[in-house]
């Protein structure tokens, strides 16, 4: 799959911005607060219809402004234009998504056309970084491959809320675990099923390890302690990804180098499983990615994305490690 | 200039009822000071309202302590278990169904502060008893807290013994397979039943 043309009206600090992308790699060339990561966003926001920075709508809207779009003209079996228009209203918000000027009944249909892998200045040091961003990362990417894994997750999340609010009111956990429970074990069910598709993938030195709070254990086990607490404290909203690294917690025990060649053993896993599962190339997107790599990694990393033979967008503050091969968007 | 008060409480009045907005609120206000008939007509119409109780049996709208529903004898020995009197009227109105309602006022949700008991769900099993009910249809929203509801009172009347079943769910009529969300159309096939000839 390829993007070949950008269009961001009202998006971020874009009042009206657009750029077009060549096959392989193109590299976004721009000074501090110029936007770069806002077109990264854009890139994700096609494929996810939502930031993958878990920013809100509203807060990607051009200050002073109700409504963004962005249109994106992209080319897989055949050209597409993809729009997505979001519009602020009072209290309530719309979100609308056109495909070649047809409107989409649902918006996560999308997903079997465009797949956009963005990762961020965060997302580079996913491996040392706490729990909870772990797991919003593979709950991301997972939602991505998957919309019934994605509708789920909602789900389950929506009746979390009712479950805590009600073990600090009526206490009716029983009610609610009731609830959760077929949603979490399909939750469990699939992450079990893509970590062990990511694991067959990656190299044997690189490992990612699932670990379930309901593992051999049910809601009713929990039900005492957590009325006693007040709030839940097991179920998928808790579970646990780690990586290991020649069979040690990576966390803990891998250095700076070998963290950084897991993660990207993570990416060319993630770029595998999209192929395997939805049968279509992923786009990548890395923001502010060179700061984070020294020269020589840098050449490197280069070197993997062109073997990779995929469309690939990257921010970088300077020229420095611009080539010849590279398409060069730069703005100001 | 500024409205008088009064005119402006009725808009703000207006604005609680669902689907009224700022603009309805205000458009509705100034026929009802314009069009003196109306504003009667109004008075004359909420002053009936007032005088409306909730069915002592089965909780919905009426104007006698047992509603005309409950107090007809032809009526099946089934309940179906509605949220709102609204819904009830809704089914009341497709002339399908010829059993007893109960209408449990709400769904449970938490978050809005609505727990089990602030709904008539109690005395359901009573009625399930005293009128030997032989079979109750929950039939409330497919929302987590209709689902949730549904299954807290499945439990409170499960000991009863009877039939208790809920209303289908899947493709609705004359809508495509290709636009129906997994979610429906796996309840769809799961769910399916044996064909329908007529």
């Amino acid at each position: 799959m390829l993007i070949k043309k950008l269009n961001l009206i009202n998006f971020g600090k874009f009042s009206n911005f657009t750029a077009e992308f060549a096959e392989g790699l193109n590299i976004i060339v721009g000074k501090n607060g110029s936007g770069k990561t806002t077109i990264v966003e854009a890139l994700a926001y096609i494929s996810f219809q939502r930031s993958f920075r878990h920013v809100k709508d509203e807060d990607l809207l051009r200050f002073g402004e109700k409504e963004f779009s962005i249109t994106a003209n992209i080319s897989n079996l055949t050209e597409h234009e993809i729009k997505i228009i979001y519009r602020k209203e009072n209290d309530k918000s719309v979100k609308r998504v056109y495909v070649d000027n047809k409107r989409q009944k649902l918006i996560t249909k999308l997903h079997k056309e465009i797949i956009v892998l963005a990762f961020h200045n965060y997302n580079y040091s996913i491996i040392e970084q706490s729990p909870a961003s772990r797991r919003y990362f593979f709950d991301w990417f997972f939602s991505l491959i998957d919309e019934e894994y994605y509708i789920n997750l909602h789900r389950y999340k929506k009746i979390l809320i009712q479950k805590n609010k009600s073990l600090k009111t009526s206490k009716d956990i029983k009610l609610w675990n009731s609830q959760l429970k077929p949603y979490a074990s399909y939750i469990n069910d699939i992450r079990k099923k893509y970590i062990n598709e990511l694991n067959s993938i990656i190299p044997d030195e690189v490992k990612i390890k699932y670990t379930s709070t309901l593992e051999n254990k049910t809601f009713e086990d929990f039900e005492e302690i957590e009325l006693k607490r007040g709030f839940s404290i097991v179920g998928p909203h808790r579970d646990m990804f780690d990586f290991y690294y020649r069979g040690k917690n990576a966390r803990l025990y891998a250095s700076d180098g070998e963290r950084r060649k897991a993660f990207f053993e993570l990416v060319n896993g993630m770029v595998k499983l999209v192929e395997k599962t939805k049968n279509v190339k992923p786009v990548l997107a890395f923001d502010e990615l060179f700061g984070v790599l020294d020269k020589d990694n840098i050449k490197k990393f280069i070197k993997k994305m062109t073997e990779l033979d995929l469309q690939v967008v990257i921010t970088a503050h300077s020229k420095d490690y611009v080539e010849e091969f590279m398409n060069i968007i730069e703005i100001s | 200039m500024k409205f008088p008060k009064g005119f402006l409480r009725l808009i703000e009045v207006l604005k609680k009822l669902p689907g009224i907005g700022e603009k309805t609120a205000e458009k509705s206000a100034f026929v009802i000071v314009k069009n003196g008939r109306i504003l009667d007509e109004l008075i004359t119409a909420l002053n009936e309202i007032k005088k409306l109780k909730l069915c002592s049996k089965c909780n919905t709208i009426s104007e006698r302590e047992v509603c005309e529903v409950c107090s007809d004898l032809q009526r099946e020995k089934i309940i179906m278990v509605v949220e709102s009197p609204y819904d009830m009227y809704h089914i009341e109105k497709l002339g399908v169904y010829n059993g007893k309602y109960h209408v449990i006022g709400g769904l449970i949700s938490p978050l809005e502060g609505i727990e089990p008991k602030d709904l008539f769900i109690d005395n359901l099993k009573n009625r399930i008893l005293e009128e030997d009910i032989k079979e109750v249809i929950i039939a409330l929203s497919s929302s987590i807290e209709g689902d949730a509801t549904g299954y807290y009172i499945y439990e409170k009347i499960k000991d009863t013994n009877i039939n208790i079943t809920q209303i289908a769910r899947g493709i609705p009529t004359g809508y495509e397979i290709t636009y129906t969300d997994n979610i429906t159309l796996q309840k769809a096939i799961i769910l399916r039943q044996p064909f329908i000839t007529n």
